[in-house]
This record gives structure tokens, sequence and C-alpha cells, in this order.
């Protein structure tokens, strides 16, 4: 297993503030890398600069052996395979569940093809029997899975989850997991950004710590939660560190 | 040529204090709803005819009109904002687009069904006065509606930046749930905020009556200057207004003067699709890729 | 559900019959003329549907698409005697490169700024129609020559032919808007509508697509402009190329209903037969205009789907997968 996505010495700064400061770390093909900190450590900054919607003050971005330059456009990243869902699930609101990944889908193929695609998609994801809903009238959960089935019609080898499971109860983050799992062993990479430590421990098989823009630390996910600087950056936080 | 030139150049820049003016209303309400109000032309026009009104009345020169003027457009606002904008709160900018252009249609028409199309004058001896420079004139009243234009938008500096007001406009221009955490009344910013960039389209108004007939398609050159103005100066920014309202009366005056007297529109249009493949968020816009 | 569905184009193709026939019961030119006008409007919008509805990119000045379309015909055919049908493809190239030229300037851009540039682009081609007058005749304007009836001329002696042409250029419109609908393009159009940092984040080039269909919409605009200026058989500055066609476009697309295929048409018939009859009470000017602005503010904050959205079944199906939803979540 090669490694997918290198990210060495990111930096960005908005108005003097730097969001995100020398970040280095690298995700190999095939597995669920988890990028956690304290809100406002940097993580979704890192996501957006890797999707290409900020650009970085400096850095290299490496993806699949090449380097991203810093000009290549939203579109154009997501067609190299770099997929994202948002915090907050977008999902066109005009179109049925069926249209949303149906229409992504012909990006990659002919129209009968891109059927059968999404019929597929749909089962996987479970939407199966939404397909002819509006999507603006889905609740939240079935509105995160239709982001992360909109990106797996973009045929991703790596797809950038942010906060999936934020918001949902035990049974629906459960079901989650597994659809999350489903994803992976599609072969699809997964950086899994989350304030969830259950889900990290129970998916992921490596962590990154960011705090304050910083890289923190770094290692398996149960150690991770247990180093003391990671329970100091969470202290005071909302979260349940160490995975209980 | 040089003559023609400078000419051109004076009376544009005079012209584009009109832009100007009516911009900063604009950007205003911009400022502070994040919504652009395609309704301010024919508000204008009502500008005009309240200007108009108050002078079949009582026979006095227009600049005595402004208090009268500034209550009915006040007045005006208020109602467009009860009915109009406020039930779009919330909803996307297309609405709003959508909205405050059948607004200024149905304003426009409705002054042509009141007033007639015949255009109306209002006399007065500083119509046709003019103050000599060397060989450039410059009229009375464009200067006039210039010095008013720079008053008012210090005034509007003034507000925003030195009084309460001003801060609760700011601070919800920024971030209006954070304002409203704060206890600021966003709504009642809102209206405030359309209020005052409806009375600066009716002052627009006012001050043109000497320059201008009184039609109900007077409004229809804002339409397009004004509206480009404030693109190319940069949307929401005063500074951006200013600067944009003159730069849009001055190349206005040089095509208009120099080229042809009726190829004005097509000047500023090509100057607005310049700025936008150069310099897209304007000249004093901020620059950033947004998420 | 089926048989719903064969109903419904049942009533379709009985509508059209009942056009076709139409003319044969009605003697004097005053109502077909009228409906003429329908068609034209519900042709035009259903255009501006195309990049105004479908890609909720609201354009004003789609009456320049129809004054070039309308000029290239006149123009050809008063001085060089060309047959309004070969002057199709200089209209729509013009369109083409106009619409090439607006649309580079403000697609990379969110906000107003597309509506504002073709506010002002539209107010530059009417100033330049007006001043290449040795070319347009200038603010004055086009008569057609009329040589007698000829079809080739696009001349007749009644509107009953521009009846006949209308109804087919408003099905042309509308099946070269399905088609679109369908494509690749189409699909990508309606996901940029819906949200277009998703669109983009997931691999749509969102430039490209709003500029094809804007050109699209802008040449098929041009092509209903060239046989509408054969049936008024006097085109001005004015009443071609001015913002308030632009604006009446817009109107009878969205009153009817945005992002529909049917709503256009709608849209046409409602609005135009409503200011023929309020223009009856207020006179031509200013009294029935306003009712275009009333229409617009009315259906946007009462009913932004528009008016076909009254003659839908309410949704069936989508409250019963509702229910679904909500039975999967307790």
């Amino acid at each position: 297993m090669g490694t997918l996505l290198d990210v060495n010495d990111l930096s960005i700064s908005f108005g003097g503030i730097k969001a995100v400061q020398n970040l280095n770390f690298h995700i190999d093909t095939g597995e669920v890398l988890a990028l956690i900190g304290p809100n406002g450590s940097g993580k979704s900054t890192t996501v957006n600069m890797i999707a290409g919607i900020y650009i970085p003050d400096k850095g290299i971005i490496k993806y699949d052996g090449h380097v991203i330059p810093n000009k290549m456009d939203i579109a154009n990243r997501a067609k190299l395979g770099i997929a994202r869902t948002f915090q907050t699930p977008r999902p066109f609101a005009n179109l049925t569940v069926y249209d949303n990944i149906y229409t992504i889908a012909l990006l990659h193929n002919k129209y009968t093809e891109a059927k059968e695609i999404t019929n597929d998609i749909l089962k996987l994801t479970k939407l199966d029997n939404l397909r002819n809903t509006n999507s603006g009238k889905l609740s939240i959960e079935k509105r995160k899975w239709l982001d992360l089935a909109r990106t797996m019609a973009t045929r991703p080898k790596l797809i950038m989850m942010d906060e999936v499971m934020a918001g949902l109860n035990p049974a629906e983050m459960e079901a989650s997991l597994d659809l999350i799992r489903a994803i992976n062993k599609e072969g699809i990479t997964v950086l899994f950004i989350e304030h969830v430590m259950k889900a990290v421990v129970s998916v992921c098989t490596r962590a990154i710590v960011l705090n304050q823009g910083k890289l923190l630390c770094e290692g398996e996910p149960r150690e991770v939660l247990n180093n003391p600087d990671v329970v100091a950056a969470y202290l005071g936080g909302e979260t349940d560190v160490a995975g209980n | 040529m040089t003559w023609v030139f400078v000419q051109s150049l004076i009376s544009g820049i005079l012209s584009g204090g009109v832009y100007a003016l009516f911009g900063v209303g604009i950007t205003i309400i911009f400022g502070v709803m994040k919504m652009v109000d395609f309704s301010a032309c024919s508000q204008l026009v009502w500008g005009m005819y309240f200007t108009w009104i108050f002078y079949a009345v009582t026979g006095l020169n227009c600049y005595y009109a402004i208090p009268f003027v500034v209550i009915c457009m006040g007045a005006l606002a208020f109602v467009i904002f009860k009915l109009i904008v406020r039930p779009l709160l919330g909803s996307n900018d297309t609405s709003f687009i959508l909205v405050t252009l059948g607004l200024s249609y149905f304003l426009q028409n409705l002054a042509e069904f009141v007033f007639g199309t015949d255009p109306k004058t209002i006399p007065s001896p500083i119509k046709t006065s003019s103050i000599q420079i060397g060989e450039y004139t410059i009229g009375l009243p464009r200067f006039i509606a210039f010095c008013a234009m720079i008053v008012l938008v210090f005034a509007v500096y003034a507000l925003l930046n030195k009084t309460t007001l001003g801060r609760a406009m700011r601070a919800t221009a920024e971030k209006p749930e954070v304002a409203q955490m704060l206890g600021i009344n966003t709504k009642k910013t809102f209206t405030i905020a359309f209020m005052i960039g409806v009375i600066f389209a009716g002052i627009s108004g006012l001050l043109i009556t000497p320059i201008y007939y009184v039609t109900p398609t007077s409004g229809s050159m804002f339409r397009t200057a004004a509206y480009i103005a404030v693109i190319i100066g940069g949307l929401g920014d005063i500074k951006g207004a200013l600067v944009g309202g003159i730069v849009i009366g001055v190349i206005e005056g040089l095509v208009t003067g120099m080229i042809s007297n009726d190829l004005g529109p097509v000047g500023i249009g090509l100057a607005l699709l310049l700025v936008l493949y150069i310099r897209p968020q304007g000249f004093f816009g901020k620059g950033e890729r947004r998420a | 559900m089926k048989k719903y569905l064969s109903l419904k184009s049942m009533i379709k193709i009985g509508l059209l019959v009942v056009a076709l026939i139409f003319p044969l019961f009605v003697s004097g030119n005053y109502v077909i003329s009228i409906l003429v006008n329908c068609l034209f409007f519900a042709a035009m919008a259903e255009c501006w549907n195309i990049i105004g509805g479908y890609g909720g990119q609201v354009s004003w000045c789609h009456a320049s698409f129809v004054a070039i379309g309308a000029y290239s015909n006149f123009i050809l055919s008063n001085d060089f005697g060309i047959t309004p049908f070969l002057s199709l493809p200089l209209g729509i190239g013009i369109s083409f490169m106009l619409a090439a030229v607006i649309g580079h300037a403000t697609f990379r851009l969110h906000g107003p700024y597309f509506s504002v540039a073709t506010i002002a682009c539209g107010e530059a081609v009417r100033v330049l129609i007006q001043y290449f007058d040795k070319i347009t005749k200038g603010a004055a304007g086009i008569y057609v020559s009329y040589k007698g009836a000829d079809f080739w001329a696009l001349t007749f002696e009644n509107d009953i032919p521009f009846y006949y042409l209308g109804i087919i250029v408003l099905l042309l419109t509308v099946l070269v808007t399905y088609l679109f609908t369908k494509s690749k393009t189409g699909y990508y159009l309606s996901a940029i509508k819906g949200d277009e940092t998703a669109a983009e984040s997931l691999g749509i080039e969102v430039f490209k697509v709003k500029l094809t269909a804007f050109q699209l919409s802008a040449m098929l605009s041009s092509v209903v402009g060239c046989f509408y200026a054969s049936f008024l058989t006097y085109i001005a500055p004015t009443s071609t190329a001015s913002f308030d066609l632009s604006m009446k476009i817009g109107v009878v697309a969205i009153v009817g209903g945005v992002a529909s295929l049917w709503g256009p048409v709608v849209g046409g018939f409602i609005v135009i037969l409503l200011i023929e009859a309020t223009s009856v009470f207020f006179g031509a000017a200013g009294g029935s205009q306003m009712i275009y602005g009333l229409l617009l503010i009315v259906v946007i904050i009462f009913k932004p789907e528009g008016i076909i959205a009254l003659f839908r079944k309410n949704n069936a199906e989508d409250s019963k997968n509702m229910e679904l939803d909500k039975k999967e979540e307790a």
C-alpha cells in the first residue's frame, strides 16, 4: 500500500490569525485516518485547502504521487478523485435523492451506466426507498448519507468526511459507521474528521490530532486519546475523550 | 480637443457625484442586508415626483422640499419593507432581486398611471446658472448635487462609526446571529438601513430635478450606471460606491463628450465587463475565495 | 400511476387539437393576433427558462437576443432579399457571441453580478442598434417590405399563418428545453441551481455549464425573435431591445413557473391575456403595465413555484415518502 495523500508544511492564515501552521501528515491508500482536535483547531480549514476552496499560503499537497498546483480549481480536484462532505450537508434541494446521485454519476459515465451506478449506490447507502423523495425534505441523518452517496458517484479515491456523526443519535451513529465501513471496503480511503471519539475508535486505523492549527500528535486512536497533551487540549471542551 | 476633454471630465465627475450618492444608498442596504435593492431607480423617480408635488403646492425652490421628500420616502420605505421585504428575509437573494425588480417596474408604471407621461419641470433660477472657471463651465445644480453628496456621505460615515445605531448596523452586517444575541434588534436595524437607502434614492431624485425632466422613466439611466458604479467599486463598500460613481460618471462623460452622445451606456457596459474580468470583486471588495 | 400519466398526456393532446382547429371558429384578426402574441411570449419565456429557471441565473437582457434575431431577419430580407429562414444562422451566431461575452465576465462570480451585467448589456445593445442607424434605421425602426403573401418571406395577408408558426416555434422551444433538461448539461445545471458550492466540489464545471446554458438560451431566443419580428411587421429598438421586453419575458416565465417545462407556456397565456384585459380598463400604458410588476411580487412572495404548481396534484408521492422517512426515523 502506498501513500495516497501527502501534506507537507501546509500553512494558511486569515487576517493575521494562523489557522493552520506547518502541518505535515500523510494518508495511506485504503486506510481510515481520523483528524481530530478541538473546535477551531483547523480541521475544516485543512479539508478546504485540500479540496481547493482555500488557497494555502505555503506548503505542498501531493496526491497519488503528483503535486496538486494551488491554482487547480475545485472541480478538477474532484475529478482526480478527491471528494468531501460538508459539515452541514448540502443536498441539491431542488432534486430528488435519485437525481442527486444520478447527476454526479453522469460526470464519469454514459446515461445507462450512470443509472446502474446510481442504483448500486442507493442500495449501498440504504437510500433506496427514498429515491423519489425531494432531497430538501430529508432528515439530517439521511442528508448526511446522501452527501456520502453523492461523493461515491464521483469515483473517489479519497473521501474527506467532515463531522458526519454530529447531531446523530446512537442508533443512527451505528448505522452510519456501518456505511463508512462499507465505503472503506470498496477500497476508498477515508479522512475522518470527528468529535465523537467513540466513532473514531471504532472505525479508524490511525489518528492525528490538531491543536491551534498545529499537529499535536499522531498514532493509534486509543493511544492518541490517552495522550496527556491531547487530554489537556480538549479539557474544558465539550467532547467525550478516551472513547467511552 | 483638450477643452472638450476637460469639460467632459468636469461634467463627468459632477454627474458621477449623483451616481455615487445613489450608490451609497444601495450600498447601505446591501451592507446590512446582503441584498441588492433593484427598485432604487424607481424610488428615485418617486423622489422626483414628491419634489414636483411640493413645488406644485408651495411654489418653492426644490431644495426646500428636502424635509418633505425625506418624510415621504421614509414612509414609502416603511410600507415597502413591511409588505414586501419582510416576508422575504432569510430567503435566497434571487427572490430578492426578482421582487425588487418587480417593485421597480410597478412603481415606475404607477407613476406613469398617476402623473402621465408628460415631462414635468420645476422652474427655478438656479436651473440655468453656472459657475465659470476660465473657459470651463460648471452647471450650478450639478455642483450643488455634488456638494450635497459629499456632505451626505460624510454624514453616513459618521452615523456608521460614531453612533450606537451605526455600531448596531455594522454588527448586524458582520454577523446577524451574534448581533441578535447581543440584544440588537436585527429587524429594526434592517428597517432603518432600508429606510436610509430609500431616502438616499429619494434625495438623489430631488437633487436632479433641476437637471432632468421629471418623467416616469427618468430613473432608467440609474438602473445601469449607478448599479455598475456600485459593483465596480466593490459591493457593500461606501468608499467603493463613491469612487465607482465618479469613475462611471467620468467614463460616461468622456464617451458622450468625445465619441458620441448616444454611446454612454455602451461605454459603461464595457467598463463593467472589463472590471469583472480583471478584478471581479471591484476596487475595494475583499478578494478571497469563499467556502 | 400509469393511468394518471396517460390522462395527463391526453389532456395535452386534446389542448393541442383544440389549438389547431381554433382559428376555424374565429372571425376577425384581433383575437388571433392576441393569441399569436401569447404564443411568442410563451416561446421567449421558455428560452429564458433554460438559464433563468433551470439555472437560477436571472437574465434581464433576453430582449437583446430577440432583437438580434429580429434585426437579422429584417436587415437581410429588406436589404438583400434573403429569406428570414436564412437569416437564422446570423442571429444565432451573434447571440452566441454576446452570451459568451456576458457569461465570461460574470459566471465565475456568485451573487447579483450576472443580473446587473445583463441589464447593462441589454441597454448597451439597444443603444448600439440606435447608433448604427445606417444599417438599422436607428430609433425610427424598420418595416417589413410587403410584396404580397409569400411563405419564404414570411409575409401573409392575416395572422392565421403566424398562429400556426407560433405553435411550431413554441413547440420547438419546448422540445429543445426538454432535450436539454434530459442532457448531462441539463442535470448539472439543476445541481448548480440547487447548490453551486456542492456541485463544484463534486466535480461539476460550474462556469462551463452555466455558459453553455446561457448560450443555448440566447441562440433559441434569437430564433424566436426572428419569427416574432415577421409577425410584428415593424421593429424598433424600443419595442424589441428594451429592458421592458426583457422584464416581460422574465415575468411571463416566473409567473407561469420556473424550472418547469410547461410553466412558461401557462405563463404566456395567463399573463398576456390578463394584460390585454386590463389594458381595456386602464389603458395600454402605465396602468396595465403595473400588472407585470405586481404579478412578479405576488408570485415570488406567495407561490414561488408559479401558477403551474396550482395545476399539479398536491405532490402525493412526496408526502408518501415523507411518511416512510418518518417511520424509519422512529
